[in-house]
């Protein structure tokens, strides 16, 4: 295929593959392998696609093919441990009147039943709409909604009864200018 | 439309806007316009979720995977023939069961009788290169070769040792146990390393040097350096237009 699609597509979707296959695998081993084994099968049949808006499903799709195959052929030990994965937070915090530790967040985020945690991943990496998500993982899109709606519900649940640890959720002032309810 | 159902359409409106000009939205959003309790339903939801993208957007991706991928792509056409085994397997498989043949237990992998280290690593980066697990930790690599009894190499040259991996595989062929790892050097060029359980089993009697002198030389599109080791055959490859005297010495040195 050629080179510079395959780059772009790199470039463009590495990072945002790799924070989905974390989500699914929950250690970075396996994120990295599912990552890379997407890249392999787009090198082998990415020449039929030459519309990167189809890419982007194709690649999501096949990485969440690879991990449920991948899954039946072994149980890995799942580590639990996040810390090491997440960067340092960036000085200027994130603009928004609700707050919480990254790595409390993320560590509720992965201990989500899978049910809920890939479409809310999908959701969360923002790259795919409603209809992609249902696209991806071969499901309604009514069911798509129903998931995410019932696994925000489950996150802050984990949140408030400290599974994440409740001290950590913090829920700052609004900013100048946020709407009140 | 009720509360209830609006809410269930916007917990998937993404807050990054990028919904913003679908119709599937369109009357929940202005529902939540005139709704005060929609509205600070809708604004709280929207903070919960920038807080999950923020910290799933801080999931650090390892960039010497980027790296090894885009050295995939690089790689020698030939290189990634393996793509297409599984087809080929399948279609052959498929033919002999129409033809009433049945398979008792899958064929070693035949390469030429009474062949060098050399053409035997010719032959299989030219026609039976696949990867059987890409990953980046060599642990991984020896305990899946292991695990499928495989043979492994006692010692890496220490050069090469300081190359990201990409991935390995290993066969069952006519010459013995063969197991390949893959590395990706600096320059981004594919370095094979084959192990051989048994050089001196159906192969041409060669005197191979230690691992502190490797025979060095080409054969076809590759340059190979050839060692023994621990009664094992060893052979480095990389393809000839990326390898120079230099670069192959490079792989032996600390």
């Amino acid at each position: 295929m050629d080179g510079l699609m395959f780059q772009h597509l790199v470039d463009a979707w590495y990072d945002r593959l790799y924070r989905f296959a974390f989500s699914l695998a929950r250690n970075g081993d396996d994120a990295l392998d599912l990552t890379q084994q997407t890249f392999a099968r787009f090198a082998e049949k990415g020449q039929s696609l030459r519309d990167q808006g189809k890419a982007k499903s194709w690649l999501f799709t096949v990485l969440y093919r690879e991990f449920l195959n991948s899954r039946r052929v072994r149980v890995r030990e799942v580590s639990g441990d996040v810390d090491g994965f997440i960067e340092q937070q960036p000085s200027e915090p994130a603009q928004s009147s609700f707050a919480v530790d990254v790595q409390v967040a993320m560590k509720a985020l992965t201990e989500l039943d899978e049910n809920f945690r890939v479409p809310l991943t999908l959701f969360y990496l923002e790259s795919h709409s409603y209809k992609e998500i249902a696209e991806v993982l071969n499901i309604p899109i009514g069911t798509v909604m129903s998931r995410i709606s019932r696994g925000k519900e489950h996150l802050r649940r984990k949140l408030e009864s400290g599974t994440g640890g409740a001290a950590n959720v913090v829920q700052m002032p609004p900013q100048k200018g946020q709407r009140h309810g | 439309m009720d509360n209830n159902k609006a809410k269930l359409i916007l917990s998937v409106y993404r807050p990054s806007g990028a919904d913003a000009s679908d119709p599937f939205f369109k009357e929940a959003l202005e529902q939540a316009a005139k709704d005060p309790q929609l509205s600070a339903w809708l604004a709280g939801e929207q903070q919960f979720d920038a807080a999950f993208v923020h910290a799933l957007g801080s999931v650090k991706a390892p960039e010497a995977g980027r790296t090894m991928i885009m050295a995939m792509a690089h790689a020698p056409v030939r290189s990634r023939a393996w793509m297409w085994w599984p087809v080929a397997i399948a279609a052959s498989i498929a033919l002999l069961i129409t033809a009433g043949v049945v398979l008792r237990q899958p064929s070693r992998l035949a390469l030429p009788e009474r062949a060098t280290l050399a053409e035997l690593a010719s032959n299989l980066s030219e026609h039976h290169a696949s990867i059987g697990l890409m990953s980046p930790d060599l642990v991984r690599l020896r305990s899946w070769i292991d695990e499928r009894g495989g043979p492994l190499p006692e010692r890496i040259p220490p050069g090469l040792e300081k190359l990201a991996v990409l991935g390995c595989q290993t066969w069952n062929t006519s010459a013995g146990k063969v197991s390949l790892i893959c590395f990706v050097g600096e320059s981004m060029e594919t370095v094979h390393l084959y192990i051989f359980e048994n050089p001196d089993q159906g192969l041409r009697q060669e005197n191979l040097p230690g691992i502190d002198s490797p025979r060095m030389l080409q054969q076809g599109a590759w340059s190979f350096a050839i060692w023994k080791d621990k009664g094992r055959g060893h052979v480095l490859g990389v393809p000839s237009k990326m390898a120079s005297p230099e670069k192959m010495a490079a792989y032996f040195s600390i």
